[in-house]
């Protein structure tokens, strides 16, 4: 049977716990909620467990027989195209999204559809989270201390990341990073890494990655993950300058601040979120801006300078 | 009596957060907006409590760091950064002099 044949009984629910949110999207085929019940299982609220009669985050999805191609895609679909590599998928007739009565997007190519679900009930279930402060970063673990990477999309958190992992480091998240305000110590985030930009990087990683999904190859789970409690130790700031070569430089602790203050995705006030970002930065061993053109390089110096503050000066480059 | 400009005061609400290392993130919570100073900044900052004039502030760092003759100039260019960003009350309401130089009772 088709996708597109699928009676509405068919339809189903998928209840999720994010960030300690809860989040539910309704109106899944079976076919959506299994993939998407893949890509969000350390997040899924198994049946049995109490769960409110209404979430917080309420998402259903409507579907129609019709073609989604009779207008262009928005501009968030043609990102999200853009950030799959412009990949094409298969056509299924056009699902819409809707929450709190309006809708956010529609698509009629399905591995689209479930990129952009699974970014709407996670973005929107982080932007309510009570209990913690969401930055846009990467971060990571080693023996107790955690590494913030904070760096515009693109700039190569993710690479950085699954890297690291291979070298014994411990991921807590790839992209999007929570802090206990109460404690100042972070939180594993086990949302799938996107793993599209990475070349060879993940295929390397292979054995510690696992890939939910064959509708989205580019999204892929690191089998471990740290453990909550290790506060941020060092703070990175990534940029990429291609006319400079890979290099590792101090960074003040209000400069950090400052990084990490533009990271902010969400708290419960931008006075607390500018309070924490100093409070972080002034607790950290050490801060730097990382001019990533190289990555075994990056991953050198990171290492070496993080790991081995006393074998050699703070400030390292190679050409 | 002559005029003089007020002395750098620092908004009340801005929240500054001086860090182990002698720099200092401030914050408009106004603006929302976050600036990242050096250890020269923060020191700046630190002056500009309303009673000391930029002249002053820039002779007394000056002397503070003898080997660096720019800080005067830096001086004056990181309270116009500060004012530029609003991050100082307005100079506008000048204060009225006596010949002592003495701010008088009553000016606006």
């Amino acid at each position: 049977m088709s996708l597109s044949r699928l009676p509405v009984s068919h339809l189903a629910t998928l209840r999720l716990r994010i960030a300690g949110v809860t989040a539910r999207i309704d109106g899944l085929s079976l076919r959506i909620r299994a993939d998407m019940f893949a890509l969000l299982r350390p997040f899924v609220v198994a049946e049995g467990e109490p769960f409110p009669a209404r979430a917080e985050v309420e998402i259903a999805l409507r579907w129609s027989p019709a073609a989604a191609s009779d207008g262009a895609p928005d501009r968030d679909e043609a990102a999200l195209e853009n950030d799959a590599g412009g990949e094409s998928g298969e056509e299924i007739g056009e699902w819409a999204a809707w929450a709190d009565d309006e809708q956010v997007f529609r698509t009629g190519v399905y591995d689209r559809l479930l990129r952009r679900l699974e970014w709407e009930v996670v973005s929107r279930s982080v932007e309510l989270a009570r209990d913690w402060l969401a930055w846009h970063a990467a971060s990571l673990a080693w023996e107790g201390r955690a590494l913030l990477l904070i760096g515009a999309s693109g700039a190569g958190k993710s690479t950085l990341t699954t890297a690291l992992a291979r070298r014994g480091w411990l991921p807590l998240a790839d992209d999007l990073t929570l802090l206990d305000p109460q404690t100042g110590t972070l939180a594993p985030f086990p949302r799938c890494f996107h793993v599209a930009a990475m070349d060879g990087v993940w295929a390397a990683s292979a054995s510690a990655l696992t890939w939910p999904t064959l509708a989205l190859p580019d999204y892929a789970r690191p089998r471990h993950w740290a453990r909550a409690g290790d506060a941020p130790t060092w703070i990175v700031v990534i940029g990429r300058d291609t006319t400079q070569s890979t290099r590792l430089t101090p960074l003040s602790q209000a400069q950090a601040a400052g990084a990490l203050f533009g990271a902010t995705i969400h708290t419960a006030s931008t006075a607390s979120a500018a309070r924490l970002a100093a409070t972080v930065a002034g607790a950290a061993a050490g801060c730097w801006e990382l001019n990533n053109n190289d990555l075994e390089t990056a991953l050198d110096l990171l290492t070496t300078t993080l790991l081995n503050p006393s074998a050699g000066q703070m400030e390292r480059s190679r050409p | 009596m002559r005029s003089i400009s007020r002395p750098p005061t620092a908004r009340p609400e801005i929240e500054a957060y001086i860090v182990p290392d002698g720099t200092c993130f401030l914050f408009d919570p106004t603006r929302e907006a976050g600036y990242a100073l050096d250890q020269l900044g923060a020191l700046i900052w630190d002056y500009c409590d309303g009673t000391t004039t930029q002249e002053v502030i820039a002779a007394e760092v000056g002397a503070l760091l003898p080997d660096h003759p720019e800080t005067a100039e830096r001086v004056n260019e990181l309270l116009a950064m500060f004012a530029a960003e609003g991050l100082l009350l307005p100079d506008a309401a000048s204060l009225t002099c006596d010949a002592t130089g003495q701010p008088q009772e009553g000016a606006p």
